[in-house]
C-alpha cells in the first residue's frame, strides 16, 4: 500500500534521516575517547612536553653542550636562569632535560614504527596466507619469543658502538613479536569476511588486498598497542644509556640524565629528580592515552 | 603430557643451537677483540696470546671448537678475568643473581596478587582505584630511579639499610636491591591479576558458588582464583626473563657480584667466551621457565590440551 507523501513531507523526513546519520566506528570511539578524562588530560600533558622539547631551544639561553663555568652542580636558581639547576659540569640542565625529551620521544616513535612495518605485515601476510605458511610464521615467532633480545640488544650496542640508529633498528627488532601476534590473530577473523571474498572474485592481487583490505581494518588494536609500546621503548631505551651503552655525549637521553642524576644523587638530587619526573610523566600519559584508546575501540564495553 | 614435555626439549635443541651461533658471529662481526689495547703488544706476544684463544684459527673453526665445548659443559677460560674460568665466574654470579630473581618474583607474587584481588572484588571503589594508581606508579617508574632513591632515603639519609654491596646476601642488603627489583612486576601482576579476577567474579559458575551459601572467602579462593589467575601463569616466564634481565641494572647499581654485571663488563671489554657463557645460560633458562610455565597452563586449566 502506497503512502501518498508531499514534498513537504518529503523534504521534512530526509532531514529527520539526515539527523540520524550513522555514527562510524571512529567518530563513535572520538566521542568516548575524550569522554575520558584522564586521556584527554594525559593528550594535554604530552603535547605541552612535546611542545617543550620542539621548542626548546627558544625557552632557554643555553644550549645542551654550553658550560657555565661559574655555575657546576647548582640547584635551581634563577641566578643565569637555571631553572632546573646545572650538571657536574656547569651544563643547564632545563634544556638538557628537554634534550633528551627530544632523543628518547624520537626513539620510542622510531623503534615503534620499525617495529609496527615489521609486525604489521608479517603478521597480516601469516593471518592471511593461513596453512602450512602461517604455522611457520608464527613457529619462528614462537622461536624468537624464547631469546634474551635484551642481552643481544647489549651485545650490540656495546660491541658495535653506540650508535643511534643501530639502537633504533635493535629496539625495534624487538617490539615487533608482539605485533605480528596480534595482528596476525585479527587478521584471521577479518579473513573470513564477505568483503575479502568479494575482492578475491574481483581479482584483486595478495599484496594489495593484504595491504588495502585487511591492514586497514587491524587499525584499531594496532593503535592501541602503538601508544603502548612507545612507552615501552622508552624505558628499553633509558635502560641501555643507563648502563652507558645508549646515546653519547654531549647528546643526551632521559636514561643518560637519570644514570649521571642517580651517581649525583647524594650532592645533587636535581640531577635525577627532574629528567625522572619528566621521563615518568611522559611514561604515565602514554599508558593513560593507550587504556582510553582501548576502551575507546573495544566494542564489547560499549 | 610426556611426549609434550620431550619434544619441547627436543626443539629447544636448535633454538639453543642458533641463539649459540646468532651471539657467536654477531660478536666476532664486531670490530676490535678482546686483546686490541692502546699498549701495542710486540707481535710475537700477541701472537702467543692470540693461539693460545684458538683466535688464530679461522671463524668456522673456532665455532666448532666452541660449540663441541659447550656440549661438554666447558664455556672456555674467561679473556679478561685472567686465571678464571666462565664456569668459575658462573658459579660465583649465578647463585647471587639467582637468589636476587627469586625474592623479587616471590615478593612481586605475594603482594602483587592480594593486591589484585582486593581491588577486583572492590571495583571502582576508592581501594580499587589507589591500588591501580599505585600500579600505573610502579609500571612508569623504571627500577633504574626507584633504586637510586631507595638509597637516598634508606641508606644515606636514614642510615637504616646498607647503600650497596652484597655481604654473602645478609638480609639488609637484600631489601634494596629487592624492593627496587620487584616493584614493576608487583605492579604488572597485580594489573592482570584485577583483570583476571573481574571478568570470574562475573562469571555464572561464581554466582552459582554465591547462591549455594558459601562464605565469600571460600567463593574467592577455591573458586574464583584459580580460573582468575591463569593469565597469571602464562605471564610467569616472560617476567621472569623481565627480572632476569631488570637485575642487570640492579646488580650494577648496588653492586652485587651477579652474573648481570659479569655480562655487561663482558660486553664492554670485549671478553666474548664470558658474554656467551652467560647469554647461553639465560638462554636455557627463559626457554625452561617457557616449557614449565605452559605445562603448569595444562595443569591449571582442562580446556587446554598440550600437543
Amino acid at each position: 500500500m502506497a503512502i501518498p507523501i508531499t514534498p513537504h513531507e518529503k523534504r521534512k523526513l530526509g532531514d529527520e534521516l539526515s539527523e540520524v546519520k550513522g555514527r562510524s566506528l571512529w567518530t563513535d570511539a572520538r566521542r568516548r575517547l575524550f569522554a575520558n578524562r584522564a586521556a584527554v588530560t594525559s593528550m594535554v600533558i604530552l603535547g605541552l612536553i612535546i611542545l617543550m622539547a620542539v621548542l626548546a631551544d627558544f625557552l632557554s639561553p643555553y644550549s645542551y653542550e654550553e658550560i657555565d663555568w661559574d655555575l657546576m652542580t647548582a640547584p635551581p636558581t634563577w641566578q643565569g636562569f637555571h631553572i632546573f639547576g646545572t650538571d657536574g659540569v656547569g651544563r643547564d640542565l632545563f634544556i638538557r632535560t628537554l634534550y633528551g625529551a627530544r632523543v628518547s620521544m624520537a626513539v620510542g616513535v622510531i623503534a615503534t614504527t620499525v617495529a609496527l612495518t615489521i609486525g604489521v605485515l608479517y603478521g597480516a601476510t601469516a593471518g592471511f596466507v593461513g596453512g602450512r605458511v602461517d604455522n611457520a610464521m608464527m613457529r619462528f615467532v614462537d622461536i624468537l619469543y624464547t631469546m634474551p633480545f635484551m642481552f643481544f640488544v647489549i651485545v650490540l650496542m656495546a660491541m658495535f658502538g653506540r650508535n643511534i640508529f643501530l639502537m633504533f633498528f635493535a629496539i625495534g627488532a624487538v617490539e615487533w613479536l608482539t605485533m605480528a601476534r596480534i595482528v596476525r590473530g585479527q587478521t584471521l577473523t577479518i579473513r573470513k569476511r564477505e568483503f575479502i571474498e568479494a575482492a578475491e572474485a574481483a581479482g584483486v592481487s595478495r599484496p594489495r588486498m593484504i595491504l588495502r583490505h585487511v591492514v586497514p581494518n587491524v587499525v584499531g588494536p594496532i593503535l592501541v598497542y602503538v601508544t603502548l609500546t612507545i612507552p615501552a621503548v622508552i624505558l628499553a631505551e633509558s635502560f641501555l644509556s643507563f648502563l652507558g651503552l645508549g646515546v653519547q655525549e654531549p647528546l643526551t637521553s632521559w636514561g643518560s640524565l637519570i644514570a649521571e642524576g642517580a651517581n649525583e644523587l647524594e650532592t645533587a638530587p636535581w640531577m635525577l629528580i627532574f629528567p625522572a619526573a619528566f621521563m615518568a610523566v611522559t611514561l604515565f600519559c602514554f599508558n593513560f592515552i593507550g587504556d582510553g584508546l582501548r576502551d575507546a575501540l573495544d566494542p564489547k564495553d560499549r | 603430557m610426556f611426549v609434550f614435555i620431550l619434544k619441547r626439549v627436543l626443539m629447544a635443541i636448535p633454538i639453543m643451537f642458533v641463539i649459540i651461533a646468532l651471539a657467536f658471529f654477531l660478536m666476532r662481526a664486531a670490530p676490535g677483540g678482546p686483546f686490541t689495547s692502546e699498549r701495542k703488544l710486540p707481535p710475537e706476544v700477541e701472537a702467543n696470546i692470540r693461539a693460545a684463544y684458538d683466535l688464530d684459527k679461522s671463524l668456522p673453526e673456532q665455532f666448532i671448537i666452541y660449540v663441541s665445548k659447550v656440549v661438554r659443559g666447558d664455556f672456555g677460560p674467561s679473556f679478561k678475568y685472567k686465571d678464571f674460568t666462565v664456569n668459575e665466574l658462573i658459579a660465583r654470579g649465578a647463585p647471587v643473581s639467582l637468589k636476587l630473581g627469586l625474592w623479587a618474583m616471590t615478593l612481586a607474587l605475594c603482594i602483587g596478587i592480594p593486591l589484585g584481588t582486593l581491588a577486583a572484588l572492590r571495583q571502582n571503589q576508592p581501594t580499587d582505584y589507589s591500588v591501580m594508581a599505585v600500579a600505573m606508579v610502579g609500571i612508569t617508574v623504571p627500577p633504574f630511579v626507584v633504586a637510586p632513591l631507595l638509597t637516598l632515603f634508606f641508606g644515606v639519609y636514614w642510615k637504616l639499610l646498607p647503600v650497596a654491596g652484597w655481604n654473602d646476601g645478609a638480609l639488609p642488603n637484600m631489601i634494596l636491591p629487592v624492593t627496587a627489583l620487584s616493584l614493576p612486576y608487583i605492579a604488572y601482576i597485580s594489573r592482570l591479576t584485577r583483570g583476571g579476577m573481574i571478568e570470574v567474579l562475573r562469571s555464572n559458575y561464581v554466582r552459582t558458588a554465591r547462591a549455594k551459601g558459601l562464605p565469600e572467602s571460600v567463593v574467592v579462593r577455591r573458586h574464583a582464583m584459580r580460573a582468575g589467575l591463569m593469565p597469571l601463569v602464562s605471564y610467569l616466564a616472560p617476567a621472569l626473563a623481565g627480572i632476569v634481565t631488570g637485575s642487570v641494572v640492579i646488580e650494577q647499581i648496588f653492586n652485587l657480584p651477579g652474573i648481570g654485571r659479569y655480562f655487561v663488563i663482558g660486553a664492554l671489554q670485549r671478553d666474548y667466551t664470558l658474554v656467551m657463557g652467560v647469554i647461553i645460560l639465560y638462554s636455557a633458562l627463559i626457554i625452561t621457565l617457557n616449557l614449565i610455565s605452559d605445562v603448569i597452563y595444562s595443569v591449571l586449566d582442562p580446556k587446554v590440551k598440550l600437543n
